[in-house]
């Protein structure tokens, strides 16, 4: 098979997951005007016990959500009929469900919040879907001058936000008015993200690893501007490598999926990591129909009555939909497509057993092991680095240094200690080093208290208390 | 794979492998595993409760904005 026919069967299968993505947010935006304002029942009767269990959809979130997708989607339209349709048929579902009497109340009360209450209106408006009376009542939030009056209101600005979420405001008004756009601000506050500094792989939390996401995707507008990176692409994308390894090891696709943005809205060119995590996900989608969010349980989905099944699988995945359907829709944008470049001859079959090696112990198998598995020998070294981040990542959660430093010992021999999970592992077990060395100089074998030259290991037990 | 050229990285692995052998690492692993559980777990959900807040942990919209946090609490039974 050409190149060129590869890329054309990558562009067909993103089209058609672009597609399943739409069908998704269309069945969740009825799911969640279904019924109260805030959120949905499905049904009018008491929903099963496991379903009961599960978070309802919480309509202006699942709104506001699928307006994102929608402008995701829209510069692709032209690309399928079907696209455009279903972009055009959703954008009229959306809007009269999102700019009802709670937006106006909502507007008129919290003005420093206007563009949080707004995102749907404004990213429906600029779709072609507008509403002048809302714009009127956010244009006087916003510090717009109403017509015949030189002097404009004064802007509250609501509370203090985390610099992602400033990104995202910043974001949201360059949308409402491209002419008060200002890259350099813009270029400032990126400066602030997480996605200005090194990741501290083997001890983020998912939250850490959505704040980067969320960096990416609003800098980017989705992908469809070019953004001035704070550092070099090769750290960013170590970094969302590593992330990847932390969501793919918690089977967390919707977190995967999220941090698979960074290819494509950053115009970065794919590579072996980024297109197995890729598989991984599209393979999971494939075999369900839908890619399953961190709620889902297949188990609690056998449980319940045939009628409630699809409504399980709404509430418990839309989102992860959404993200994978914003992804394919910012490879076809960008052209950034998840092909892998050639790979290397690979190494002998024993770096892969040692590997494995590392990872025994957990009862539950993580659903990439399944896929690594399967893969060639030059498939699973080219791979090997995100391995190696999930055993030492493993290591560190399970407080197991030995672990670690047998992670280390094998990424030395194999020389895969660019990477930044085998640099702070190094760290790591400099510090550990440290506290051994600590503990035996003040003549103790554990942390228990007995005075004076104890201090070192006290002192960090009571600040470890203290943070906890 | 062999390494034909030792760079200053390996050379302080292979130093960090040497000296932490001199020390029972179990011993600093017990003292991390009690004070310092953290990080991502299986099946975390896309939303945490802080106070009486939902924090979303990812999509819109962002802690300063409480959509739904008391109603969706009372009806969970929290």
């Amino acid at each position: 098979m050409t190149r060129s026919q590869t890329e054309r069967g990558c562009r067909d299968d993103l089209i058609r997951r672009v597609l399943q993505s739409l069908d998704h947010a269309e069945q969740a935006v009825q799911l969640a005007t279904s019924s109260s304002p805030t959120q949905s029942a499905t049904s009018d009767r008491e929903p099963t016990r496991s379903r009961s269990d599960v978070r309802p959809l919480v309509r202006p979130k699942v709104l506001a959500e699928v307006a994102m997708l929608l402008r995701g989607a829209a510069p692709i339209s032209s690309l399928d009929p079907r696209i455009d349709a279903a972009v055009d048929r959703i954008a009229r579902l959306v809007g009269p469900a999102a700019r009802g009497k709670a937006l106006v109340a909502n507007l008129c009360t919290e003005p420093g919040l206007a563009l949080d209450h707004a995102m749907t209106h404004v990213l429906l408006r600029d779709l072609g879907y507008p509403d002048s009376s809302v714009d009127q009542l956010l244009g006087s939030c916003l510090g717009a001058a109403p017509s015949g009056s030189a002097r404009p209101p004064e802007r509250l600005r609501g509370p203090e936000r985390l610099p992602h979420r400033e990104l995202e405001q910043r974001w949201l008004a360059r949308i409402w008015s491209p002419s008060r756009a200002d890259s350099v601000v813009d270029a400032q506050t990126l400066a602030r993200t997480a996605l200005s500094w090194p990741l501290d792989v083997l001890s983020c939390s998912t939250d850490d690893l959505y704040a980067v996401t969320h960096a990416v995707l609003y800098a980017s507008d989705l992908g469809r501007r070019h953004v001035v990176l704070p550092r070099p692409p090769a750290e960013i994308v170590a970094d969302a490598e590593a992330g990847l390894a932390v969501a793919l090891d918690a089977d967390n696709f919707d977190l995967a999926a999220e941090l698979l943005w960074t290819w494509p809205m950053l115009r970065l060119a794919w590579n072996p990591i980024a297109t197995f995590a890729w598989g991984v996900l599209t393979a999971r989608q494939d075999a369900l129909g839908f890619l399953p969010g961190p709620g889902y349980s297949a188990d609690a989905c056998r449980e319940l009555p045939l009628s409630e099944r699809a409504d399980y699988v709404l509430e418990t995945s839309y989102h992860s939909n959404l993200v994978i359907g914003l992804l394919a829709s910012a490879a076809l944008t960008t052209g950034s497509l998840p092909l892998a470049p050639g790979r290397a001859h690979g190494e002998s079959p024993r770096s892969a057993d040692q590997l494995t090696a590392l990872l025994a112990g957990r009862e539950r198998e993580a659903a990439w092991q399944h896929d690594f598995a399967s893969l060639d020998p030059s498939g699973q070294h080219a791979v090997a680095p995100l391995v190696l981040t999930i055993a030492l990542r493993r290591a560190r959660d399970a407080s197991d240094l030995a672990q670690l430093r047998e992670g280390l010992r094998v990424a030395l021999e194999h020389d895969w200690l660019a990477a930044p999970a085998p640099r702070q592992a190094l760290a790591l077990l400099k510090r550990s080093t440290l506290v051994g060395r600590l503990n035996q100089g003040a003549g103790l074998a554990g942390a228990s208290g007995r005075g004076g030259p104890q201090l070192p290991v006290v002192a960090i037990a009571g600040i470890a208390r203290q943070s906890g | 794979m062999g390494i034909e050229k030792r760079t200053e990285l390996h050379q302080q692995v292979v130093e960090a492998l040497l000296d932490s052998k001199a020390i029972d690492l179990a011993a600093v692993g017990s003292m991390i595993s009690e004070f310092g559980e953290r990080a991502a777990r299986e099946g975390e959900s896309l939303a945490q409760v802080i106070n009486l807040r939902f924090i979303w942990a990812c999509g819109w919209p962002g802690p300063e904005l409480d959509i739904a946090g008391g109603r969706v609490l009372r009806q969970l039974g929290e």
